[in-house]
């Protein structure tokens, strides 16, 4: 999933995406208002997390701008700032959820996967496909009640196929949503990916999960809980 | 008993009732002196007449008009009025037939006016008696003889005065009856006016008893307000404005501190908490951590101490000693040490100073108030910009100036340069600056007697002035 993260104090910026890397985001970062507005136009997120007192545009009118665009992420607002009337305000300009400095990251990532959660439409962190089973809130899959062994960006992928399972996703997106570093065109890194993650979660001699449609992307494919 | 109104009430109903009681007392003393005058002189005329018409008869007796039985007055069964005639000795020689064998109670005297007193009448009712002295008149047929012409005589006529303290008991019943009218309808009247008129000091206790941290921009109307409450709304309007201000302020202090003092706790616990999990696998970036980790506290501490220093001042216990300091070299080495420091450049700096400039200060306050100075003006200057310092005299004082070039401020901004946790855009600028900086520098030359001025002398150009006393 991929988050951007508007904030101006260049340690807080620095450790909160990199916390956000280790639970499995993809993380774009701005340091200024004007920045995260440029990335929050420009880019694909599954959700944003904005700082309001920021220079040269401030956090409420950057939301503002966002929600005047038709933008429809996700924003969590994280803020030092933490009267009444400010969350109110904040929610109120089309923030999604509001959280206070400091913060437990452990907090902090929880309310994120559950932005991410309702941007597809899902209550729970569990979702099952037949004998495949992902836990979103410990970042693990299994099968028939066996644990999966995944590398981080495997589950990512899994998780996003997941999160989209019946549509079509295509390579595109993939890399947007799930890559920290832009692709090169014509890299074969989500190709790559599939295979592995093919050969991890499939039944051997099995039918495979994951459908390629050639020329358009894939689709997880299984008997949903 | 402390309300307005009824201590209004009480006064002035007191004083309207105590007038119109003693307009009641002389009115009714009035009236009394002017039927009593008139009773005076209705006797005293009835007197005279009867003084007037006895005669001396051919026989030498006298003639009496009282003793005519025609006149009803002086008959026994009316007992109207008592008439009594003596000589100068004392001795009666004629009685009204109303009188009968009595005598009247009066102690006849020669007087030469008529003399008026209160007697009790023979059949026991308050009367009123004149007494007057006469000579009668001689009868053309009278004998003249000389010693009857020189008799002298008294005579007294009294009349009952019950009509007359009838007609003043009516009286008294009738000012009794106004007066007790008059208090009901004066303390009605004057209890309604007192409600209507002191009804805006009501409306105003009402809305002054709404107004609380969360309204203070209410003011209230001074439209239609009478000349002496005028004032009274226009001073509460102007401690609203002061309390709003100061609200204002100390909210923004406080919001700007929590900002402050939460962004460095938020960076410390993510970067402990991203740490740990990292602690576990990767170990190369423990050095970045601890780094980051003094670098906070170092924030933290600048922080707490300029905030202390600032409590100290305005609690009145920062320490100043107070000699001669040469305020150029102490420039000169702050500049110095402040730009070998500092990792910026890309300005052009421009110092202008004299030989010596001796002032009288405190050398430790001081170095910090241009400490501060310096090192906003390094932090702020864009790229390409320029700082001025200078020290030049001026009157009596030695004026250090420090301008530099700024994209940022602006007029509208000077108001509130000074202001704890000030910052253009509220934004964080990592530990070099904590926002309080500024506050110190106006505490600290408060105490020096230095008159800070901060200006905007041309676009982009911000300019800070201190003017320190000179040493004498």
């Amino acid at each position: 999933m991929r988050v951007l993260l508007v904030e101006d104090s260049a340690r807080l910026r620095t450790y909160l995406a990199r916390g956000l890397q280790r639970a499995g985001f993809a993380v774009d970062t701005a340091a200024d208002g004007e920045e995260g507005l440029h990335y929050a136009l420009s880019g694909d997120h599954d959700a944003i997390i904005l700082d309001l007192m920021l220079p040269k545009l401030d956090g409420l009118s950057l939301l503002r701008k966002l929600r005047a665009h038709g933008m429809k992420t996700h924003i969590l607002i994280l803020t030092a700032k933490d009267t009444v009337e400010d969350r109110v305000k904040g929610l109120q300009t089309g923030a999604d959820d509001y959280l206070v400095k400091p913060f437990a990251l452990a907090e902090l990532l929880a309310r994120v996967q559950a932005l991410v959660r309702r941007t597809y439409g899902i209550k729970t962190s569990r979702l099952s496909f037949g004998e495949l089973e992902i836990d979103m809130a410990r970042r693990v899959a299994s099968r028939s009640g066996k644990e999966l062994t995944l590398k981080p960006r495997e589950y990512s992928l899994l998780e996003y196929l997941a999160l989209r399972a019946g549509e079509l996703v295509t390579r595109t997106e993939i890399e947007q949503h799930i890559y920290d570093e832009r692709v090169e065109p014509s890299s074969n890194v989500v190709d790559s990916a599939i295979c592995s993650l093919r050969k991890a979660i499939d039944t051997p001699g099995g039918a495979s999960m994951i459908h390629t449609r050639r020329g358009m992307g894939y689709m997880l494919e299984g008997p949903r809980a | 008993m402390n309300s307005l109104r009824v201590r209004l009430l009480f006064t002035l109903s007191g004083g309207v009732l105590v007038v119109l009681g003693a307009s009641g007392f002389l009115l009714y003393f009035y009236l009394r002196h002017v039927l009593l005058s008139s009773f005076d002189a209705s006797i005293l005329g009835k007197a005279q007449l009867l003084a007037r018409t006895t005669e001396r008869a051919e026989s030498g007796g006298l003639e009496f008009e009282f003793a005519d039985a025609g006149l009803p007055e002086y008959r026994p069964q009316t007992k109207a009025e008592y008439v009594q005639v003596w000589t100068e000795d004392g001795k009666t020689i004629a009685r009204s037939p109303s009188l009968g064998a009595q005598d009247l109670r009066i102690t006849p005297v020669s007087v030469a006016q008529p003399l008026f007193q209160n007697i009790a009448l023979p059949d026991g009712r308050p009367g009123r008696a004149v007494m007057l002295g006469f000579v009668p008149q001689e009868s053309d047929e009278a004998p003249a003889k000389l010693d009857h012409r020189k008799t002298r005589l008294i005579l007294a006529l009294a009349s009952s005065t019950s009509g007359l303290e009838m007609t003043l008991r009516r009286v008294v019943e009738g000012l009794t009856v106004a007066g007790l009218a008059l208090i009901v309808s004066v303390i009605s009247t004057v209890w309604w006016a007192i409600r209507r008129e002191l009804r805006l000091l009501g409306v105003i206790a009402h809305q002054a008893s709404t107004i609380h941290a969360d309204n203070l921009s209410f003011r209230f109307t001074t439209e239609g307000m009478p000349r002496e409450l005028f004032p009274i709304s226009q001073r509460l309007n102007n401690l609203l404005e002061r309390l709003e201000t100061a609200f204002a302020r100390e909210r923004r202090f406080t919001a700007d501190a929590a900002h402050e003092l939460r962004t460095p706790i938020a960076e410390l616990r993510t970067l402990a908490e991203v740490g740990l999990v990292e602690a576990r696998s990767v170990h190369s970036r423990m050095e970045e951590y601890f780094e980051d980790a003094l670098g906070i506290a170092r924030h933290l501490e600048t922080l707490v101490t300029t905030l202390l220093a600032l409590a100290r001042c305005e609690a009145g216990l920062q320490q100043v000693n107070l000699r001669t300091v040469d305020v150029a070299e102490l420039v000169r080495s702050v500049w110095d040490s402040l730009v070998q420091e500092s990792s910026r450049g890309g300005f052009t700096t421009d110092l202008n100073m004299p030989t010596q400039a001796c002032v009288e200060s405190d050398a430790d306050l001081l170095k910090n108030v241009l400490a501060n100075l310096f090192s906003n003006a390094i932090s702020y200057t864009p790229d390409g910009g320029r700082i001025d310092v200078s020290v030049a005299p001026r009157e009596e004082a030695w004026v250090v100036s420090i301008s530099n070039t700024t994209n940022e401020l602006y007029p509208d901004d000077l108001g509130r340069l000074f202001e704890p946790f000030w910052r253009k855009y509220q934004v964080h600028r990592g530990e070099v600056h904590c926002g309080v900086g500024l506050s110190l520098v106006a505490a600290y030359a408060k105490l020096l007697g230095i008159r800070v001025c901060a200006e905007m002398p041309a676009s982009h150009v911000f300019r800070i002035e201190l003017v320190c006393p000179a040493a004498t």
